[in-house]
């Protein structure tokens, strides 16, 4: 280390003392020069479609931002308050706390407003871009061999990415998202045995209860980021050991990454792409109205807007709860079986288990080339292919 | 650093041994690889003048930058709320926006041309190592396994090992046991099957809560309802209503089929039925008077209330319940019992 930074060819300014004496406190106590030798010039190939992994990853930022902003000004509490916040066609209306501070962040806070459409705009994008990652991956078979846990992993991400969602957008207990929790009761009622009792347990009563918003604050601020904190720094690592793939062109082959060193251009660029997708988030947030929670009113069990549906990437779910003709449901042993919900329910589930497994059990290991003469061991299997080079 | 100067590493014709593990054929014609192209010189590369340009472009957007984040803060207090005024609330939201907006977009344009346009331009090349480990430490990792079995006697002494197992098994149940209390002490079943609904309750206007004549429902019209007493309790008012919801309509009698059984539920054509999806749970809202078919808007259940509600269309499985009613001395509508059947969505134990 000291090689390094003491071996400076200007001579050492004010400034430059000062970083060496820095970087030399630092790595004395946490060796950090060996991340430093092993990361620092790291090359990263250079294609537009590897931007869609980043937007996922810095949308997620700015949504741990603006989501935090939130935090101080919000309260889960389902105790039923009457309206005083300045919005007058809501005035004096009975309504949960929680709804209540929602709308106080949206017309009492100065920016609140702006802070809730940035994280509504920015988990939109997050779920979006991590849906164009996972198009280019399965399209490029980057899930193959070495890659096929990093798939899974990615795919858990998007799993969790929904989740978060979905329990954000409960949070605000307005009609559309309550109404979206009362299908989320009808469907843990039909599954057989335990459904009644999950549901009472989860709601904490009867639907709709007065805890349900609460639990999921505590799923949607603690327990589910922490899982895709974990998650993702375990996608990360794996990236890192596998090395990105490359698009086939000159120079490019099997056994090497051409690209761009971390320090200094991959870091500009992509430290520069956060802020260009903050800042792009930031103007639509400015400009556009998402989820106007105060056009809708407070939950009641009774009524509902017309097109009521969930944001557009829970769609195939809802999608595949109304496919279903009418009439699928019988009784058994004396016991209902709502086959209008199990069956949507239980193929979804399987289709997202056969959708990490497939690309890699069908495409995972590359044929084995008889004639392979480079491999020495015979033990050795063959090693994945890297998206093919012009051979 | 496993940095190799561009364009030397690898050589045209280098690879004909490498064959493509997805087609089972050696291609001897195979094209090959003819190697990194050349650098690339950029206008800023060839011209100092342009550098400078670009220098001075660069430092312009992160200029612009700072005072896009100054006009956020200014417009804080320039646009503040007026209560009640939206279009101020809209004002605030936009300015700070845009100023915050220009703040980042500034940094991120500037940073991204600083690395396009500046930056050290040409491609490096890196070698790329199999991800296994290899022979040698590998061959470490399991004499490190196995020297730990040794020294723990971990397969030996299998009665040590399957009892720890079974006790680690045994650990979380004390957790399952604590979450019994996330919802009060009572028979959620039970619960279901009951509602506000009983003999001689009035039949009141939601949300207002004003009892309903039968003298006031005019044919074609209908009515969204709740038990009388619903909107004046204290504790559960939303549960009860969840459940209790109920739609009035009044047609022509000799378009409304009953069966026998159920001649007497109506009075003079006027219905009332459980407004409580059988699909899973959402209001249906949607009342088509002229075809008199009742629509979920969730998940588009219709049911044809001429003919007992039965299901027409949709994912629902069952007819929404009827509420049996009649009148009472002074011409109210009531209910002459609740339910005689679950509302809502199916569950496991509805037939119990």
């Amino acid at each position: 280390m000291t090689n390094t930074l003491d071996n400076t060819t200007q001579a050492p300014g004010r400034g430059m003392r000062f970083t060496g004496w820095a970087a030399n406190y630092v790595d004395e106590r946490t060796s950090a020069s060996t991340a430093v030798k092993s990361l620092g010039r790291k090359i990263f190939p250079d294609h537009w479609s590897f931007m869609l992994g980043e937007v996922a990853l810095y949308s997620f930022v700015v949504i741990l931002i603006s989501g935090t902003f939130l935090t101080f000004f919000y309260d889960p509490s389902m105790t039923e308050v009457e309206y005083e916040g300045s919005y007058l066609p809501l005035k004096g209306i009975e309504m949960s706390v929680a709804y209540h501070t929602a709308l106080d962040i949206s017309f009492d806070v100065r920016g609140g407003l702006l802070m809730r459409q940035v994280h509504h705009w920015s988990a939109l994008l997050f779920v979006a871009s991590i849906g164009l990652h996972m198009l280019r991956v399965f399209f490029t078979g980057a899930f193959r061999k070495p890659r096929e846990l990093n798939w899974i992993v990615g795919f858990l991400l998007f799993v969790l990415a929904m989740a978060l969602g979905f329990t954000g957008y409960s949070l605000p207990d307005d009609l559309l998202s309550g109404n979206g929790l009362r299908i989320i009761d009808g469907m843990i009622k039909a599954f057989p045995v335990v459904g009644v009792w999950m549901s009472y347990l989860f709601f904490g009563d009867e639907f709709p209860g007065t805890d349900v918003i609460q639990r999921l604050y505590v799923l949607h601020i603690m327990l589910l980021p922490a899982i895709l904190i974990a998650t993702l720094a375990i996608h990360m690592v794996l990236l890192v050991v596998n090395k990105h793939t490359q698009f086939a062109g000159p120079g490019r082959t099997n056994d090497n990454v051409v690209g761009s060193p971390v320090m200094p251009v991959f870091a500009a660029k992509a430290g520069g792409f956060f802020f260009l997708v903050f800042g792009v988030i930031m103007l639509i947030a400015s400009l556009f109205t998402i989820n106007p929670i105060w056009n809708y009113g407070p939950y009641d069990p009774s009524p509902v807007s017309a097109g009521t549906q969930p944001d557009w990437y829970i769609g195939f779910a809802d999608g595949a709860l109304r496919l279903i003709p009418p009439g699928w449901e019988f009784v058994a042993f004396g016991y209902t079986w709502p086959m209008n919900i199990l069956v949507p329910t239980v193929v979804l589930i399987a289709c997202s288990w056969q959708s990490p497994c497939t690309p890699s059990s069908r495409l995972g290991s590359p044929v084995t080339s008889a004639n392979t003469t480079s491999l020495t061991a015979p033990a050795t299997p063959p090693r994945g292919r890297e998206l093919g080079p012009l051979v | 650093m496993a940095q190799k100067p561009p364009s030397t590493d690898i050589v045209a014709g280098e690879q004909p041994e490498d064959n493509d593990p997805g087609i089972a054929i050696v291609r001897s014609n195979a094209v090959q690889n003819p190697g990194l192209e050349p650098e690339h010189q950029r206008i800023t590369d060839l011209d100092p003048k342009e550098e400078k340009k670009a220098e001075r472009r660069i430092s312009l957007f992160f200029t612009l930058s700072i005072a896009g984040s100054l006009i956020a803060a200014v417009s804080y207090v320039v646009f503040p709320i007026i209560p009640g005024d939206m279009q101020s609330v809209r004002l605030n939201n936009m300015f700070v926006g845009l100023g915050a907006a220009i703040g980042l977009l500034g940094v991120g344009i500037g940073a991204v041309n600083w690395a396009k346009s500046l930056m050290h331009g040409h491609e490096l090349v890196e070698e790329r190592h199999p991800t296994r480990g290899d022979e040698e430490t590998r061959q470490t990792a399991v004499e490190m396994f196995s020297q730990a079995n040794r020294e723990s006697g971990f397969t030996r002494r299998s009665l040590v090992r399957n009892t720890l197992l079974g006790a680690l098994i045994a650990t979380p149940i004390p957790a399952v046991v604590l979450f019994r209390d996330l919802a009060p002490a009572k028979d959620p079943v039970k619960l279901m099957k009951q509602t506000l609904w009983a003999e001689g309750v009035r039949l009141a206007q939601d949300p207002s809560g004003i009892p309903i004549k039968a003298s006031e429902v005019t044919i074609g019209s209908a009515f969204h309802v709740v038990p009388e007493g619903l909107m004046e309790l204290e504790k559960h008012r939303l549960e009860e209503k969840a459940k209790a919801a109920v739609l009035l309509m009044r047609l022509p009698e000799d378009e409304l089929n009953e069966s026998p059984e159920r001649a007497s539920w109506s009075y003079q054509g006027i219905v009332a039925y459980s407004k409580i999806c059988t699909h899973v749970g959402c209001p249906v809202a949607l009342y088509e008077q002229q075809t008199h078919h009742l629509l979920c808007p969730c998940h588009q259940s219709e049911f044809d209330v001429a003919n007992e509600c039965e299901v027409i269309f949709g994912p629902a499985a069952r007819p929404l319940p009827q509420l049996p009613i009649t009148i009472d001395a002074e011409g109210y509508l009531v209910a002459q019992s609740d339910f005689t059947e679950p509302v809502g969505p199916s569950f496991w134990e509805r037939e119990k």
